[in-house]
């Protein structure tokens, strides 16, 4: 089967590997470019980060909804999710590195400051519809992965409080992106 | 309204402006790399490389099968495997069509919870391959088994295979499976008899393995005929040497199922290598044909799939060799490989 614009997402779904290869052709540069640079601290992890992505587009496609988003702006935010976990995991390492080494190397500091800064702002710009408080509970659920119980511990909210937070949160994030106009090609 | 807690449902709500970002094309190499990267990696996902001595897993039945309810349930999951064909060819990875090479067998057992389908089996040269659909019948990761394969009534022994599996349908429990096996020696003309059990099935979630004991029995005759009448041997003369060995090979042999060349290995053994042949057809495909296998003096390089089949069209191909050290003990393999040996062009045409 030949894969055109007019079929690459039905035969992704239907896990047609020439439909990978189309995005790859088609939107890889995306990829590319989303990832270089919020990675530009960490090229290192260029390579890696870009075959994580198509490897989660692969898996994933069936979360994307073409009514209520452009494949481009997916995507988009595939690789700027991705990165901006290599680089949390990077913090991460970094951070059990100096623990385990007690030299704590200046360098790195500088570093880990820069990066941490900007994943704050660049997942803050991620969820900018949402309030503070809002946006402090995606982030640890989407973001930091945790589930329910440590979100509720880490936050003293209870359960249900969170999940009407969370559904809130997600439908102001629809309003807000139907207004700008989000789901066009 | 209805809920997203995956995060790439909720991307469908987040602008991302690209317009903020600086446009990098990707080349043509990389495309090419991204690519073959994207099919290695996804094969790793589904590959179970088992090495030797193969292992397998099952699931288990028996409580159910004690019940009325259980005969219900172990009759639908039965339905559910009998209903399910899964092609050899698309198991093993090769897109042509290699379906005329392979002895339907189609036996459904079930035992301790999980069934198995045995599909079909293809006999080549000094190789058994079987295929597999398994129904862990619960959601899992992967599973393994062990098995035992008799030919003609002679159990096999000090056997190396490799297998390869995955999801059916991105499914957690139905899975398919194919199993190469070397036999030496194999009647490629006959009827041979052929026994595989199945036993010792491990169901693996994460870090946690559950070992479900079963037996899981397939007689069948098989043939290879088909498949050597469409078989092909072009002589090969050409050696390198790594440290003291010396690498001769001899012969190269290709059939829609397998394209391996076959050799010697001379010398003193001393440190052990990986080796590999890389280079084109006379079309421009990369091509990789790997160490597949080492016993005694003799060995045999494989053609490595990953990029895609090697092509019916080809007349011919240039091969360089490229060796690394292994690793003493075990960890990461080293990625320095080096040129061992000159260019060398086998011909297919005429």
């Amino acid at each position: 089967m030949q894969i055109t614009e007019d079929n690459f997402i039905e035969q992704l779904k239907n896990k047609n590997e020439k439909a990978l290869e189309h995005v790859i052709d088609n939107y890889g540069w995306i990829l590319k470019s989303v990832i270089k640079k919020h990675l530009f601290y960490l090229p290192d992890y260029h390579e890696e980060c870009l075959n994580d992505c198509l490897m989660s587009i692969w898996e994933n496609i069936s979360y994307y909804d073409p009514k209520k988003s452009s494949f481009k702006n997916w995507i988009g935010g595939v690789a700027k999710y991705k990165a901006i976990n290599y680089v949390r995991k990077y913090l991460r390492d970094l951070e059990n590195e100096n623990i385990e080494n007690v030299t704590v190397i200046t360098e790195d500091n500088a570093l880990s400051q820069v990066l941490s800064k900007e994943i704050s702002l660049e997942t803050k710009k991620m969820l900018e519809c949402l309030s503070e408080e809002d946006r402090e509970i995606f982030m640890k659920l989407y973001f930091e992965e945790k589930n329910m119980d440590e979100i509720s511990c880490d936050t003293g909210l209870a359960k249900p409080v969170l999940y009407n937070r969370l559904s809130r949160g997600r439908k102001k994030m629809r309003e807000a992106f139907s207004l700008k106009g989000g789901s066009s090609q | 309204m209805k809920d997203c807690n995956n995060v790439y449902e909720l991307l469908n709500y987040m602008e991302i402006d690209l317009d903020d970002y600086e446009k990098e094309m990707l080349s043509d190499k990389e495309k090419r790399s991204l690519k073959g990267l994207f099919k290695k990696k996804r094969r790793q996902r589904v590959l179970m490389q088992i090495g030797t001595i193969a292992a397998i897993f099952f699931l288990a039945i028996g409580f159910f099968s004690q019940t009325n309810l259980g005969k219900n349930v172990y009759a639908a999951v039965q339905l559910k495997v009998a209903e399910i064909s899964y092609s050899i060819g698309v198991s093993m990875g090769i897109e042509r069509d290699i379906e005329p090479y392979a002895n339907v067998v189609d036996q459904i057992v079930a035992d301790n919870g999980i069934e198995v389908k045995l599909s079909s089996v293809i006999i080549d040269k000094d190789e058994l391959i079987f295929s597999i659909i398994v129904n862990t019948n619960k959601a899992v990761d992967m599973f393994r088994f062990d098995y035992d394969i008799f030919i003609n009534g002679k159990k096999l022994t000090n056997y190396g295979a490799t297998g390869r599996a995955g999801s059916i349908t991105d499914s957690d429990s139905l899975f398919f499976h194919t199993q190469a096996v070397d036999v030496e020696g194999i009647d490629l003309k006959d009827d041979i008899d052929v026994r595989i059990v199945l036993k010792d099935m491990e169901l693996i979630t994460g870090t946690s393995q559950e070992k479900r004991k079963g037996k899981w029995q397939f007689d069948f005759t098989a043939n290879g005929s088909e498949l050597t009448a469409n078989s092909r041997t072009i002589p090969i003369d050409y050696s390198f040497n790594i440290d003291n060995q010396e690498y001769i090979l001899q012969e190269f042999r290709y059939n829609p199922v397998n394209q391996k060349i076959y050799g010697k290995v001379k010398g003193a053994f001393g440190v052990r290598y990986d080796v590999y042949l890389k280079g084109h057809d006379n079309l421009g495909n990369e091509v990789v044909f790997y160490l597949a296998s080492v016993s005694g003096e003799d060995l045999e390089f494989k053609y490595s799939n990953i990029y895609s089949d090697l092509s019916d069209e080809l007349t011919s191909i240039s091969l360089t060799p490229y060796a690394a050290k292994l690793p003493e003990q075990s960890g990461k393999m080293s990625d320095d490989y080096r040129q061992v040996g000159e260019e060398f062009i086998i011909y297919l045409s005429k």
